[in-house]
Protein backbone atom coordinates (compact mmCIF):
# COMPACT_ATOMS: atom_id res chain seq x y z
CA UNK A 1 0.00 0.00 0.00
CA UNK A 2 1.45 3.41 -0.59
CA UNK A 3 1.92 5.92 1.54
CA UNK A 4 -0.53 8.66 -0.24
CA UNK A 5 -3.09 5.48 0.33
CA UNK A 6 -2.45 5.10 4.18
CA UNK A 7 -2.77 8.75 4.62
CA UNK A 8 -5.51 9.35 3.04
CA UNK A 9 -7.50 5.86 4.43
CA UNK A 10 -6.37 7.62 8.24
CA UNK A 11 -7.98 10.94 6.84
CA UNK A 12 -11.00 9.44 6.10
CA UNK A 13 -10.86 7.38 9.51
CA UNK A 14 -10.15 10.72 11.32
CA UNK A 15 -12.38 12.63 9.72
CA UNK A 16 -15.96 10.25 10.51
CA UNK A 17 -14.74 9.73 14.32
CA UNK A 18 -14.16 13.76 14.45
CA UNK A 19 -17.48 14.32 14.03
CA UNK A 20 -18.49 12.55 16.99
CA UNK A 21 -16.68 15.27 18.52
CA UNK A 22 -18.16 18.63 16.71
CA UNK A 23 -14.87 19.03 15.16
CA UNK A 24 -14.57 21.54 12.21
CA UNK A 25 -14.19 20.28 9.22
CA UNK A 26 -11.28 22.74 8.36
CA UNK A 27 -9.25 21.63 11.71
CA UNK A 28 -8.46 18.39 9.91
CA UNK A 29 -5.21 18.68 8.20
CA UNK A 30 -2.82 15.63 8.05
CA UNK A 31 -0.36 17.69 10.49
CA UNK A 32 -3.29 18.91 12.83
CA UNK A 33 -2.71 17.40 16.71
CA UNK A 34 -5.50 15.47 17.75
CA UNK A 35 -6.27 16.99 20.83
CA UNK A 36 -5.02 20.04 20.81
CA UNK A 37 -6.20 21.14 17.75
CA UNK A 38 -9.21 18.51 17.09
CA UNK A 39 -10.21 18.09 20.24
CA UNK A 40 -10.12 14.11 20.37
CA UNK A 41 -10.08 12.31 23.93
CA UNK A 42 -8.86 9.47 24.98
CA UNK A 43 -11.63 6.95 24.12
CA UNK A 44 -11.27 8.93 20.50
CA UNK A 45 -7.40 7.99 20.34
CA UNK A 46 -8.05 4.60 21.24
CA UNK A 47 -10.75 4.25 18.45
CA UNK A 48 -8.58 5.88 15.94
CA UNK A 49 -5.61 2.94 17.18
CA UNK A 50 -8.22 0.19 17.11
CA UNK A 51 -9.67 0.97 13.48
CA UNK A 52 -6.29 1.94 12.25
CA UNK A 53 -4.92 -1.46 13.49
CA UNK A 54 -8.00 -3.44 11.55
CA UNK A 55 -8.26 -1.52 8.16
CA UNK A 56 -4.46 -1.76 8.13
CA UNK A 57 -3.98 -5.51 9.08
CA UNK A 58 -1.39 -4.77 11.59
CA UNK A 59 -0.47 -4.90 14.97
CA UNK A 60 0.74 -1.41 16.71
CA UNK A 61 1.98 -1.96 20.20
CA UNK A 62 0.36 0.33 23.26
CA UNK A 63 4.01 2.11 23.75
CA UNK A 64 3.14 3.83 20.49
CA UNK A 65 0.30 5.37 21.71
CA UNK A 66 1.67 8.51 23.30
CA UNK A 67 3.40 9.29 19.61
CA UNK A 68 -0.13 8.52 17.12
CA UNK A 69 -1.10 12.35 17.75
CA UNK A 70 -1.71 13.79 13.91
CA UNK A 71 -2.72 11.89 10.82
CA UNK A 72 1.04 12.28 9.26
CA UNK A 73 2.30 10.56 12.49
CA UNK A 74 -0.29 7.76 12.70
CA UNK A 75 0.57 6.75 8.67
CA UNK A 76 4.44 6.68 9.80
CA UNK A 77 3.85 4.69 12.25
CA UNK A 78 1.49 2.23 10.09
CA UNK A 79 4.02 2.44 7.65
CA UNK A 80 6.32 1.19 10.06
CA UNK A 81 4.68 -1.76 11.45
CA UNK A 82 3.40 -2.76 7.86
CA UNK A 83 6.75 -2.98 6.74
CA UNK A 84 8.06 -5.12 9.64
CA UNK A 85 5.49 -7.53 9.55
CA UNK A 86 6.21 -8.14 5.71
CA UNK B 1 -19.76 -18.29 39.54
CA UNK B 2 -20.13 -14.41 40.60
CA UNK B 3 -23.22 -14.21 43.01
CA UNK B 4 -25.27 -10.87 43.31
CA UNK B 5 -23.32 -9.90 46.05
CA UNK B 6 -20.10 -10.17 44.43
CA UNK B 7 -21.65 -8.32 41.80
CA UNK B 8 -22.93 -5.49 43.93
CA UNK B 9 -19.80 -5.56 45.45
CA UNK B 10 -17.83 -4.26 42.16
CA UNK B 11 -20.11 -1.62 40.13
CA UNK B 12 -21.71 0.89 41.75
CA UNK B 13 -25.65 0.41 40.01
CA UNK B 14 -28.63 -0.43 42.18
CA UNK B 15 -32.32 -0.89 42.22
CA UNK B 16 -34.18 -0.12 39.96
CA UNK B 17 -31.67 -0.21 37.61
CA UNK B 18 -28.57 -3.11 38.47
CA UNK B 19 -29.51 -5.02 35.25
CA UNK B 20 -27.08 -8.33 36.43
CA UNK B 21 -28.23 -11.24 38.15
CA UNK B 22 -25.51 -13.46 38.09
CA UNK B 23 -21.92 -13.89 36.53
CA UNK B 24 -21.13 -17.43 34.16
CA UNK B 25 -17.58 -16.94 33.43
CA UNK B 26 -14.91 -14.82 33.93
CA UNK B 27 -11.77 -14.11 32.26
CA UNK B 28 -9.77 -11.19 34.03
CA UNK B 29 -8.93 -8.25 31.21
CA UNK B 30 -10.30 -10.66 28.43
CA UNK B 31 -13.85 -11.47 28.80
CA UNK B 32 -17.54 -12.05 31.15
CA UNK B 33 -20.70 -13.81 30.79
CA UNK B 34 -23.65 -12.34 32.44
CA UNK B 35 -27.30 -13.79 33.21
CA UNK B 36 -30.33 -11.38 33.80
CA UNK B 37 -33.74 -13.26 34.71
CA UNK B 38 -36.54 -10.90 32.88
CA UNK B 39 -39.35 -10.25 35.28
CA UNK B 40 -42.68 -8.79 34.49
CA UNK B 41 -42.13 -7.30 37.89
CA UNK B 42 -40.00 -4.59 36.29
CA UNK B 43 -41.31 -1.31 36.19
CA UNK B 44 -40.53 -0.72 32.40
CA UNK B 45 -43.20 -2.99 31.25
CA UNK B 46 -45.80 -0.53 32.66
CA UNK B 47 -45.26 1.49 30.16
CA UNK B 48 -42.96 -0.66 27.90
CA UNK B 49 -45.82 -1.39 26.49
CA UNK B 50 -48.77 -1.82 28.01
CA UNK B 51 -50.30 -5.03 27.12
CA UNK B 52 -47.34 -6.13 25.11
CA UNK B 53 -44.28 -6.28 27.36
CA UNK B 54 -41.00 -5.79 25.42
CA UNK B 55 -37.80 -5.17 27.28
CA UNK B 56 -36.60 -2.18 25.86
CA UNK B 57 -33.46 -2.38 23.92
CA UNK B 58 -31.68 0.67 25.86
CA UNK B 59 -31.95 -2.21 28.57
CA UNK B 60 -30.19 -4.66 27.08
CA UNK B 61 -27.58 -1.85 26.44
CA UNK B 62 -27.60 -1.08 29.91
CA UNK B 63 -27.22 -4.56 30.43
CA UNK B 64 -24.05 -4.76 27.99
CA UNK B 65 -22.60 -1.88 29.69
CA UNK B 66 -23.24 -3.02 33.17
CA UNK B 67 -21.14 -7.04 32.11
CA UNK B 68 -18.71 -4.88 30.40
CA UNK B 69 -18.20 -2.19 33.82
CA UNK B 70 -17.95 -5.84 35.80
CA UNK B 71 -15.22 -7.07 33.67
CA UNK B 72 -13.03 -3.96 33.76
CA UNK B 73 -13.56 -3.15 37.61
CA UNK B 74 -12.86 -6.84 38.60
CA UNK B 75 -10.06 -7.42 36.51
CA UNK B 76 -8.49 -4.18 38.59
CA UNK B 77 -9.01 -5.84 42.01
CA UNK B 78 -12.56 -4.29 42.93
CA UNK B 79 -13.62 -0.73 42.45
CA UNK B 80 -11.07 2.37 42.96
CA UNK B 81 -12.68 4.75 45.22
CA UNK B 82 -13.07 7.76 42.85
CA UNK B 83 -13.00 6.12 39.22
CA UNK B 84 -16.10 6.00 37.47
CA UNK B 85 -16.62 3.97 33.75
CA UNK B 86 -18.63 5.91 31.69
CA UNK B 87 -20.51 4.32 28.28
CA UNK B 88 -18.76 6.67 25.75
CA UNK B 89 -20.44 5.38 22.45
CA UNK B 90 -21.89 2.86 20.87
CA UNK B 91 -21.14 1.08 17.69
CA UNK B 92 -23.31 -1.19 14.91
CA UNK B 93 -25.79 -1.74 17.62
CA UNK B 94 -28.16 -4.50 16.39
CA UNK B 95 -31.29 -6.28 17.68
CA UNK B 96 -32.51 -9.29 16.33
CA UNK B 97 -35.76 -11.00 18.59
CA UNK B 98 -37.41 -9.04 21.16
CA UNK B 99 -36.94 -9.81 24.76
CA UNK B 100 -40.08 -10.64 27.10
CA UNK B 101 -40.31 -11.29 30.55
CA UNK B 102 -39.15 -14.87 31.25
CA UNK B 103 -36.75 -14.89 29.31
CA UNK B 104 -32.91 -15.32 30.68
CA UNK B 105 -30.64 -12.87 28.75
CA UNK B 106 -27.27 -13.86 28.61
CA UNK B 107 -24.30 -11.84 27.68
CA UNK B 108 -20.80 -12.20 27.03
CA UNK B 109 -18.65 -9.43 26.72
CA UNK B 110 -15.24 -9.64 25.52
CA UNK B 111 -12.12 -6.92 25.76
CA UNK B 112 -11.05 -6.15 22.25
CA UNK B 113 -8.98 -2.94 23.56
CA UNK B 114 -7.81 -1.31 25.96
CA UNK B 115 -5.49 1.51 26.98
CA UNK B 116 -4.99 4.34 29.76
CA UNK B 117 -8.49 4.07 31.12
CA UNK B 118 -10.41 3.59 27.81
CA UNK B 119 -11.38 0.70 26.27
CA UNK B 120 -13.60 -0.96 23.44
CA UNK B 121 -15.32 -4.12 23.94
CA UNK B 122 -17.74 -6.46 21.46
CA UNK B 123 -20.92 -7.94 23.09
CA UNK B 124 -23.03 -10.12 22.09
CA UNK B 125 -26.38 -10.92 24.36
CA UNK B 126 -28.76 -14.57 23.79
CA UNK B 127 -31.89 -16.05 24.79
CA UNK B 128 -32.20 -19.63 24.73
CA UNK B 129 -28.45 -19.44 22.66
CA UNK B 130 -30.34 -17.41 19.93
CA UNK B 131 -29.26 -14.16 18.97
CA UNK B 132 -31.01 -10.99 20.59
CA UNK B 133 -28.59 -8.03 20.37
CA UNK B 134 -24.90 -7.79 18.96
CA UNK B 135 -22.17 -4.56 19.21
CA UNK B 136 -19.52 -2.64 19.98
CA UNK B 137 -18.81 -0.56 23.11
CA UNK B 138 -17.26 2.21 24.15
CA UNK B 139 -15.57 2.97 27.72
CA UNK B 140 -13.90 6.21 29.27
CA UNK B 141 -13.12 6.43 32.50
CA UNK B 142 -12.88 9.02 35.07
CA UNK B 143 -12.72 10.56 37.94
CA UNK B 144 -15.89 10.92 39.48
Amino acid sequence: METAEIRSTIKDLITEIAEDMDTEASAITEDAHFTEDMGLDSMALLEVLATMEKKFSVSIPESEFPNLTSINKCAETVEKYMAQSN
Amino acid sequence: MFDIEEIMRNVPHRFPFLLIDRVLDFKPNESVVTLKNVSINEGQFQGHFPGKPILPGVYIIENMAQSGAFLMIKSSDGPADDTVYYLGKVNKMVFKKPVLPGDQLKTTITMEKQIAGSAIVSAVSRVDEQLVAKGELMFASGKG
